[in-house]
């Protein structure tokens, strides 16, 4: 993974020093709220609903066993033993005090992490394919975020951009980035003898939905910087700024025509194209050389896959993938408990995690966009030691895609935007779906505690939005959403739901599907995309 | 040389003096080249007469008098609000000996590319000013995108600025509108 | 709970500082009971209460201060909306949240020693 050299150390040290600055002139007065917001949102500091929240960055989700050992102390000492990974690959604390926060930014710039840019209106964690450099791919996503990750860095022409910019990249078919769903999203494909980009703008979630358009299919990768830094400048110059709810690019996009925003891009794009931006192949080697594979074991693994321990063999199934390098496995931590709470885990988990993952994934450690952690590298015979470990832990719950794998934002429990509660929802699910989600299979459900859509409930196969309806908690269910290469918005189905009836028509959904599927093997997706709407509406709503 | 207008001091340091536009308590509010200056030039609005004065126009004036004002001996200046466009005027940009770029809200950043345009693009080399919301926190950005004088009315960054005591992260990722080293060894910077 | 019921309301804000949650009590103070809030009744005295947020804020005392409506009932204060129940009871689902230490009980551990 990357490692900093001198120059980010010390640019890392000095944002440190500018916001412990920024956050004295605020407690002396000097700054007022309106005038420190924006600065505190630079550096990942929200004012929620009970207090603080600090968003750590976690570039293209990937850390080691030194940062998440700092993580959980930080949890510990600043906070109240608890952190959250989020559906971008970051990690939040619910808890930290303002006076505290340049400390716990001086903590983490000692290993490596930060908290710059994970909200404001400025370009926000790049983040990638989870899977990166372990599944099947064109190539390793991460090198490319990491060059976008530094580009982006307090980026004086974009930090005051009308609205959040974000950023996704993926290397492989199999889209586990949620690119469509992007202001930009990037594609790694090959281009000629080498590598470039199909890139999507305008893509996201929130109040007006909407897919991203390919607006350049062929991008050489020495172009990457300055094609990004066009899109942003038209975006800047051009965006809306009259109205929080139009100000961001898929706004842009949708009201000029993608053909019309892509030519404006391509005009500023050949203007600069040759200037510095463009990036020299040797730099792009060199920052892929911090990703290159681990010092893989590549003896012949001995495959016992041991029957007598059911919940391991339904691990295995569930929760590990294949790896690209022979005898390896991919796995997946799940931060899903059955009846718990989707994404948290304590600082004990934390620290288990980090030693799992130095003892047995290379040292390396994985967040994903659904709210779980991965192992990328981990030697096939050592699986049951890692189940073991993780069973210790309370993280071995085999649920991976399954119906208890449930994505939630924190919601109104935390969230000063939110509506309506999400995480009660997403355990009373759980619990009622536990028995049969093997029996149901692949089945992603998301839910969002308002407009905002943290919870990606536009692209959940059963999506969850709470919304305030006379003073009390509402719910609107929608349907057939994906996330994946077959992004697809999901669709209302009518009239919404209180608390309790939102998880009985969850349920009714699930049994409508379970009637109707052609077999086993028809997921809720394609049985969803095969039969329509209609039925499930029926279940939901014909009289009893 | 005062700096501070003592009636505004007393209002509270919270208190912001930017009023785009409108009557400006300080006489020494333009920061360039390391110091506070009296401001040389006057803005004349849609209809007022011009004076025999360094005078900023507005673009929409600009177009109206822009034959008239051939003839005219004393400097000119260009005042831009966030959206106006300057492709259609590019011929025209090298008769303004400044060029004001306007920030109602110290939050709208459209200036910010609106400024690396006339710099990088349009080979701007007058004097580009920041005017409006201009606040402690911003101005080392403005910098960098190619602001060199800025116009400050706010009391706390009037004396951030006087004191030296505006902090900035000197590593620069990107590369500076004039080409200066960033100090650092990214290859896609210039000054490696 | 009674729609019928008047409403009064309390001043609520965070407090700059740790960004916890407050109420502006009968002795002016900033607590972090609801219980101990000032009520106030009548256009007038939320007025008062508005300019008394405002001028806190000013101040750096706290941020965000906002009127919250609340009904006086037999077992206290109870906020109108949902949310603000919430926000003042803190969150719903916190004895589910894996690790949780309520800040009495905290331990200070020492700052993290570079590994």
């Amino acid at each position: 993974m990357y490692r900093y050299d001198e120059f980010d150390a010390e640019f890392v040290r000095q944002r440190v020093a500018q916001f412990r600055d920024q956050v004295n002139r605020r407690l002396s007065g000097e700054l007022s709220e309106d005038e420190f917001k924006p600065l505190r949102l630079m550096n990942g500091v929200y004012l929620q609903l009970h207090a603080y929240m600090l968003r750590i960055a976690i570039p293209y989700g990937t850390l080691n066993s030194r940062q998440m050992r700092r993580l959980a102390h930080i949890a510990r000492h600043y906070d109240r033993g608890t952190g959250h990974f989020t559906t971008r690959q970051n990690l939040q604390f619910n808890w930290p005090k303002l006076v505290d926060i340049p400390d716990i930014l001086e903590e983490l710039a000692e290993v490596e992490m930060h908290a710059i840019q994970t909200s404001g209106n400025c370009i926000r964690n790049v983040t990638a394919d989870h899977f990166a450099g372990a599944a099947d791919e064109v190539a390793d996503p991460r090198p490319y975020a990491e060059i976008i990750r530094q580009w982006s860095s307090l980026h004086p022409e974009f930090s005051f951009l009308p609205r959040k910019f974000k950023v996704a990249v993926t290397g492989a078919s199999r889209d586990r980035a949620a690119i469509q769903v992007h202001d930009i999203g990037l594609r790694l494909k090959r281009l000629g003898g080498g590598l470039g980009f199909a890139v999507y703008v305008g893509g996201g979630q929130g109040r007006t939905p909407i897919l991203a358009k390919l607006v350049r299919d062929n991008l050489p990768e020495a172009d990457l910087l300055s094609y990004l830094e066009a899109v942003l400048r038209i975006y800047n110059l051009h965006g809306r700024r009259d109205n929080k709810y139009k100000a961001r690019i898929k706004i842009l996009v949708h009201e000029i025509g993608a053909a019309a925003f892509a030519a404006q891009v391509e005009e500023e794009w050949q203007r600069i194209r040759d200037s510095v931006l463009k990036l020299p192949e040797a730099e792009i080697r060199r920052i892929q050389a911090y990703f290159a594979p681990p010092a893989f074991d590549t003896r012949p693994h001995k495959t016992s896959l041991d029957a007598s321990d059911r919940d391991f063999e339904r691990w295995v199934t569930r929760n590990t993938c294949t790896h690209r390098q022979p005898g390896y496995a991919i796995v997946t931590i799940s931060l899903k408990p059955i009846g718990g709470i989707p994404g948290d885990a304590s600082a004990a988990q934390m620290d288990a995690v980090a030693d799992i993952a130095e003892r047995y994934s290379h040292d390396e450690v994985r967040v994903s966009h659904e709210q779980n952690l991965v192992l990328p590298h981990v030697r096939i015979e050592h699986r049951r030691e890692v189940y073991a470990a993780l069973k210790a832990a309370r993280l071995a719950e085999g649920n991976a895609g399954l119906a208890t794998d449930i994505i939630a934002c924190p919601g109104l429990d935390y969230c000063a935007l939110a509506n309506a509660r999400s995480i009660p929802i997403a355990q009373r699910l759980s619990e009622r779906l536990a028995a049969r989600q093997h029996e149901i299979g692949e089945l992603k459900i998301k839910i969002s505690g308002c407009i905002n859509a943290c919870g990606h409930h536009h692209v959940g196969h059963i999506g969850i939005l709470g919304v305030e309806k006379r003073g009390e908690e509402h719910y609107q269910l929608l349907l057939g959403g994906s996330a994946a290469e077959d992004s697809a918005l999901a669709a209302i189905t009518g009239p919404g739901f209180g608390p309790e009836g939102i998880v009985d028509a969850v349920e009714k959904v699930v049994d409508r599907y379970l009637e109707l599927r052609a077999d086993a093997a028809e997921t809720f997706l394609a049985a969803y995309a095969r039969l329509g709407a209609a039925p499930f509406k029926e279940a939901l709503y014909a009289a009893a | 040389m005062p700096l501070l207008d003592v009636a505004s001091e007393a209002a509270g340091s919270n208190a912001s003096e930017a009023r785009p536009g409108g009557p400006h308590v300080f006489a020494d509010r333009v920061w360039r080249d390391g110091e506070f200056h009296r401001d040389a030039w006057v803005y004349a609005g849609e209809g007022e007469p011009l004076p025999d004065a360094p005078t900023i126009l507005s673009k929409s004036r600009w177009l109206a008098e822009r034959e008239r004002l051939r003839e005219r001996g004393a400097p000119l200046g260009l005042r831009l609000e966030p959206g106006e466009r300057v492709d259609d005027i590019a011929a025209d940009l090298v008769r303004f000996a400044l060029i004001a770029l306007v920030f109602p809200k110290f939050v709208d950043g459209w200036a910010f590319s609106l400024a690396r345009l006339l710099r990088d693009k349009y080979r701007y080399s007058g004097e580009l000013r920041a005017v409006g919301e201009v606040l402690a926190d911003q101005i080392p950005f403005m910098r960098r995108v190619g602001f060199d004088s800025f116009e400050v009315t706010h009391a706390p960054t009037r004396r951030a600025l006087a004191e030296g005591r505006i902090v900035e992260v000197s590593m620069h990722y990107q590369a500076a509108w004039d080409g200066a080293p960033a100090g650092g060894k990214r290859p896609w910077l210039p000054g490696r | 709970m009674s729609k019928s019921a008047p409403t009064a309301s309390v001043l609520t804000a965070n407090r700059l500082g740790d960004g916890v949650v407050v109420f502006l009590d009968f002795q002016g103070a900033w607590s972090e009971v609801l219980a101990a809030a000032a009520v106030a009744r009548t256009p007038d005295e939320v007025r008062a209460l508005q300019d008394r947020g405002a001028h806190d804020a000013s101040r750096n005392l706290v941020v965000e201060p906002a009127i919250v409506e609340v009904r006086e009932t037999t077992s206290g204060l109870v906020p109108v909306r949902y949310r603000e129940r919430v926000r003042a009871a803190g969150p719903t689902i916190l004895a589910d949240v894996p690790g949780y230490v309520a800040p009495e009980t905290r331990e200070r551990t020492p700052h993290a020693e570079a590994a």
